[in-house]
């Protein structure tokens, strides 16, 4: 069979002619040429391998190998060509400098340009010229043989820095809902951050209405129910019309506050946590260093 | 059953504001001595608010606690009085009864209350020792009233 | 919807003094979106007098003063006005207080209590009563649409 021109077999073997027909045409691979471009296919020849075809061609040695050596085809004028061609590659001139394109096209454009535009170019240009200048291939490839990390920023070689970027991976307790990538595409915010993030987004008049406004949809029973007080509020302090507030003489209780009932607390522990807290306000001292003066009077240390 | 003597050191460690000792003297009476302990400040508060309102108002009470407040706030939140409470606990020092109070915040503003007002109405050592006298007098004849 | 002059007529006699007058026009607020522009106004002007005597330098010891020296106006502004909760609407508008427990009707007899209790320590001429309930009136507006 022959697999280059897709002719097909019929049942006994015999090669088929392709249909002439405009599809086969356009579908129909182009046969080979020699050097001088002549066609060197014969209707008749041993068919090639696609290495023969493709050299065929490219008028050169095939890039890769698609048969085995043992199929005769191949010699060692072949991977010698690969590495000719590899060092050409290899020859080509390195990437210029922003810096030397810039100069190039302000010495070709700045002529034409208004002074601010080329005002804007420098300065943009001198944007472009912090940015990390382009390694040539050769030093791509030696790291990447050394299997070093890329510098990254802070860390330049020489005038070179790259961006750094943090990777956090994330449990899943604190995923995003529905994330489901390997390392989480970012954290759920916490309930303290969403409402940070509302707080400052909200206008202040916005936030004070949430806060006071809302549900108080009618004040008029409000207002009408406490009138009068907020009239003596209003007026409080005007001198009193009419007579004096009273003061009542009072004899010393005869009783215990609260009735007498014996009081709640029976905890000696309670109250002296409640005189230590006081004890730490008179004496303007933290809570843990009274607690430690008291140790000294207490029954055991 | 009477008050003690440790009860009356306890309270004078209160009144004298004597920050390493009022905590631990009162930690060492023991469950069975602190309600005693907390009859003998409730008689302390009386008598001292008594002192400082020979005539009051409701507005004399509403004002004074709130003047508290605001000398302990100058200290920390955290040194705040309920202030419903404050007041009604000064009324109730001054014999008017009220609804009781929550156990807690009732004693924190008792010791505040007293903190205040010992500083405002004792300046000398006899004045100290007469007031824990009487307050002992008052809370025996209270406790007798209650063992009646 | 914005607030009407009648509304603030009806606030400006409360303010003003007028009691009598004040409840007259209040009894002609009828209308569900008239109230709701009576209470935003009133609210508004609270906040506007809030931050006229507290503004941002205050400390909490003159809130404390202030709701006492209110609550010791009579003994039904003692019984009416819950202290703690007095001073934490008060610094709700000037800081980040929380005040989302705090139930509506415990609000409305807050604000309609302590603005006059505010705007009677201001002690404004007519035209400066003028000028407060302009702002209110402003900011109510901005509620409002």
């Amino acid at each position: 069979m022959d697999e280059l021109y897709g002719r097909d077999m019929d049942a006994g073997g015999d090669r088929q002619e392709p249909t002439a027909d405009a599809t086969s045409q356009t579908d129909r691979p182009s046969h080979p040429v020699d050097e001088n471009g002549q066609e060197n296919w014969t209707e008749d020849a041993e068919p090639l391998t696609r290495g023969e075809y493709a050299d065929q061609m490219r008028q050169g040695p095939a890039v890769e190998e698609t048969e085995s050596a043992s199929d005769g085809h191949h010699d060692g004028t072949h991977l010698q060509a690969i590495e000719e061609e590899n060092q050409t590659r290899e020859q080509l001139p390195e990437p210029r400098t922003r810096q030397e394109i810039a100069e190039e096209t302000d010495h070709g454009e700045s002529a034409d340009l208004h002074n601010d535009q080329a005002a804007d170019l420098d300065g943009q240009i001198a944007e472009q010229d912090k940015l990390p200048e382009p390694r040539s291939r050769q030093e791509i490839a030696d790291e990447t043989r050394s299997g070093a990390d890329p510098p990254t920023r802070g860390e330049s070689q020489g005038d070179q820095s790259y961006l750094h970027v943090t990777v956090v991976e994330a449990d899943t307790a604190d995923r995003t809902l529905g994330d489901t990538t390997p390392t989480g595409i970012g954290l759920k915010p916490t309930g303290e951050q969403l409402r940070e993030m509302e707080n400052e987004e909200l206008s202040k008049p916005e936030k004070l209405r949430r806060k006071l406004l809302e549900g108080v949809d009618d004040i008029n029973d409000a207002a009408r129910d406490n009138a009068s007080l907020g009239q003596d509020l209003l007026t409080r302090h005007q001198p009193p019309i009419g007579h004096a507030m009273t003061e009542v003489p009072h004899p010393l209780p005869a009783a215990p506050p609260d009735g007498g009932a014996a009081p709640d607390i029976t905890s000696a522990g309670l109250v002296a946590g409640v005189l230590l807290v006081e004890a730490t306000r008179l004496s303007r001292e933290p809570l843990h260093r009274i607690a430690e003066a008291a140790k000294g009077h207490w029954p055991w240390r | 059953m009477p008050v003690t003597d440790a009860q009356v050191l306890a309270l004078r460690a209160l009144l004298n504001h004597a920050a390493d000792e009022m905590a631990p003297l009162a930690y060492q009476l023991g469950d069975v001595e602190i309600p005693g302990y907390l009859h003998l400040a409730d008689a302390a508060l009386s008598l001292l608010a008594c002192r400082r309102f020979p005539r009051y108002s409701n507005a004399d009470v509403v004002r004074y606690v709130a003047s508290v407040r605001r000398d302990r706030l100058a200290d920390g939140d955290a040194y705040d009085i309920d202030p419903l409470v404050g007041e009604n606990v000064m009324r109730s020092s001054l014999g008017i009864s009220g609804p009781p109070q929550p156990p807690g915040e009732r004693l924190q503003a008792v010791v505040a209350l007293l903190g205040a007002l010992s500083a405002s109405e004792l300046h000398t050592a006899t004045e100290l020792d007469e007031l824990l006298r009487d307050a002992q007098a008052l809370a025996d004849r209270w406790l007798a009233q209650l063992d009646m | 919807m914005a607030v009407s002059d009648a509304q603030v007529a009806t606030l400006r006699a409360q303010l003003a003094g007028r009691v009598d007058e004040h409840l007259h026009l209040l009894g002609q607020i009828e209308s569900a979106p008239d109230r709701q522009a009576y209470s935003a106004l009133v609210v508004a002007s609270f906040c506007e007098a809030v931050e006229r005597r507290f503004g941002q330098d205050s400390d909490a010891s003159e809130v404390v003063d202030f709701v006492a020296d209110v609550r010791a106006t009579s003994e039904a502004a003692t019984r009416k006005i819950d202290p703690r909760t007095a001073e934490r609407l008060i610094k709700a508008v000037y800081t980040d207080e929380d005040v989302s427990d705090v139930g509506a009707d415990q609000k409305k007899d807050l604000y309609v209590l302590l603005l006059p209790a505010l705007i009677g320590d201001e002690q404004f001429s007519g035209a400066e009563l003028d000028e407060f309930l302009g702002h209110s009136r402003h900011l109510a507006d901005q509620w409002l649409s």
